[in-house]
């Protein structure tokens, strides 16, 4: 396994770091931030990751997207959304040109699944998208989970104040949703399901990860399967709700599991595009 | 579903200040691998200038999910020093960052040995004859255990160093137990690890034996110790110490207190202006 730190794109303003195993594999993946933490990720997952992934026969690279690490703030005055489809598609064509790879996973956590998600949309080289955070839809349900899970690990004085706020907010007559609200960038559930479609269609392998850790939008394990009754995609793609695992993957325990599973279905997706 | 902060547009002109000069310094910046085949280090490399300071700076990360919240500090930091003329040479330790190992290999013996890996680096790319080592947390104590008589050190940075170590890793400890709060079990069953990284038995047992009697100050260098807590009985017994040993070690004010493991850069801030500021100044000061 090497790993070299390259720079590509317009100006060469783009920075990530190429791990690459023992032989020739046809298929790269791509790690990015998640947030504004640089190119390791949260808890240096992306590191482990990328090893993990070369050591099983896949080059990885692990990217700052523009303004983000060590690569530089782009130069157009595109919104952020449309800059991480170009750093992408920037990062996979350099993949193509110096390693001769042709398909392509993206991994994102939290913002990275959803830039990843835009990226997978937009060129067909993606062959595979998984996503841990990424974008959630609530059912009815949800709020009703959400409430009873915050009920179940509150301490006496917080469910004091709980009740009182509940007397607070019947008699001023304020609604009764605290969810906040998730981007506004982010696609409807109609936008999200044709997407699903499209991928689905190209033959692009899809893992959607729910971690415990956001409960607020996301809680109990058949919301993606409630939230898209009878959406032809739902048979094709992975969906896995993980309640013993955090947003950011603290525990090392989680993090270890996080990466089998990515790995595991990093080379199915490899030996289904024929690697 | 954005818990962690999405970045700003990253257009270049949403960026006040930012003049035309600064791409220069931004693309001359190397990442670079170095050191032993058995101990790769990562390294970013962002050069002086020929006419500039005679003298290059080193910084040495913390530990874990510290040394993350430093990057962005780190890295904007370095370029303003590049741009003032000085190199600078930012690296992970060991098992950290991107550099190779992992976190269960990391122990200050070896981090402190990194840190000599590295000096003797910046000095070979750079030709400066000195050099400044900025640390923070346990990148300040490391530092302090790696500068020895053989190695040409100007000034030592060192900003709210962990003197302390059993204290640290019970404050570490408590965070880690505060961010799982939902997963006790969870919590439980990691007794050796903190915030997202392993704490190999080794660490574990330098940091209970560190304390302000465990650390020896050099001789012959500008020592500034930095922390929002002057009174922190730890640091105080090391610059008392210090001072009664005629040894030059001054300790300042933090011009901001850094919020060191929080994972919510929406509350506080990543690069606090003052602390820049202050940061600068104390390297470039004569």
């Amino acid at each position: 396994m090497t790993e070299v730190p390259v720079s590509f794109g317009p100006g060469n303003g783009l920075m990530g770091i190429v791990t690459t195993p023992e032989g020739g594999p046809k298929i790269g993946c791509i790690v990015m931030n998640a947030g504004v933490i640089h190119r390791v990720g949260p808890h240096r997952i992306n590191v482990r990751l990328a090893r993990a992934l070369a050591e099983r026969g896949i080059t990885t690279m692990r990217l700052d997207l523009s303004g983000i690490g060590e690569s530089q703030p782009a130069q157009s005055t595109r919104q952020f959304k449309e800059q991480s489809v170009d750093d992408l598609r920037a990062a996979m064509d350099y993949l193509e040109s110096e390693y001769g790879i042709r398909r392509f996973i993206l991994i994102g956590i939290c913002s990275g699944a959803v830039n990843a998600y835009w990226a997978a949309l937009a060129d067909a080289r993606v062959s595979g998208l998984l996503m841990f955070d990424g974008l959630t839809y609530a059912t009815k349900i949800t709020p009703l989970v959400r409430r009873w899970k915050r009920f179940k690990r509150a301490s006496w004085s917080e469910l004091i104040g709980m009740i009182g706020a509940v007397v607070v907010r019947n008699t001023t007559h304020r609604s009764a949703s605290s969810v906040p609200a998730t981007s506004p960038d982010n696609p409807t559930r109609a936008e999200f399901r044709t997407a699903m479609d499209a991928l689905v269609a190209r033959s692009c392998g899809v893992y959607l990860i729910y971690s415990g850790g956001i409960t607020e939008y996301h809680n109990y394990s058949r919301q993606l399967r409630d939230a898209f009754r009878g959406a032809a995609f739902l048979p094709h793609v992975r969906y896995e709700y993980c309640p013993d695992m955090d947003h950011t993957i603290t525990a090392t325990a989680s993090q270890r599991q996080f990466v089998s599973k990515v790995e595991n279905w990093a080379l199915e997706i490899g030996a289904a595009t024929g690697r | 579903m954005l818990l962690l902060p999405k970045p700003s547009a990253p257009s270049r002109r949403s960026q006040p200040g930012i003049r035309a000069d600064r791409r220069q310094a931004d693309t001359s910046m190397t990442p670079f691998f170095f050191g032993s085949s058995e101990r790769r280090l990562f390294g970013t490399f962002h050069p002086g200038s020929p006419s500039g300071a005679p003298f290059g700076v080193l910084f040495c990360n913390p530990f874990g999910q510290e040394a993350i919240r430093i990057h962005r500090l780190y890295s904007v930091l370095a370029k303003r020093l590049s741009q003032a003329g000085i190199a600078v040479l930012r690296f992970d330790q060991g098992g950290s960052g991107d550099s190779f190992g992992d976190d269960e290999d990391v122990t200050l013996e070896g981090w402190s040995q990194d840190v000599a890996t590295a000096h003797a680096e910046l000095v070979r790319r750079s030709s400066v004859s000195t050099v400044t080592w900025l640390g923070m947390r346990l990148g300040g104590t490391m530092a302090l255990r790696a500068v020895h008589a053989g190695v040409n050190v100007k000034r030592m940075i060192l900003w709210d160093p962990v003197i302390d170590g059993a204290k640290y890793w019970e404050t570490l400890r408590s965070q880690h137990a505060r961010e799982l709060a939902p997963w006790p079990d969870v919590v439980a069953q990691g007794s050796h690890e903190a915030l997202g990284f392993s704490v190999s038995p080794v660490l574990q047992q330098e940091l209970m034996t560190l304390n302000a009697d465990s650390v020896t100050l050099p001789s012959d260098v500008d020592i500034r110790v930095v922390s929002d807590d002057t009174h922190d009985a730890a640091l105080a017994a090391l610059v008392r110490k210090g001072v009664t040993a005629g040894k030059n070690i001054r300790l300042e004010v933090a011009a901001a207190k850094m919020d060191w493991v929080g994972e919510d850069p929406m509350n506080n801030a990543l690069v606090p202006p003052r602390g820049l500021q202050q940061l600068m100044s104390l390297v470039t000061e004569a």
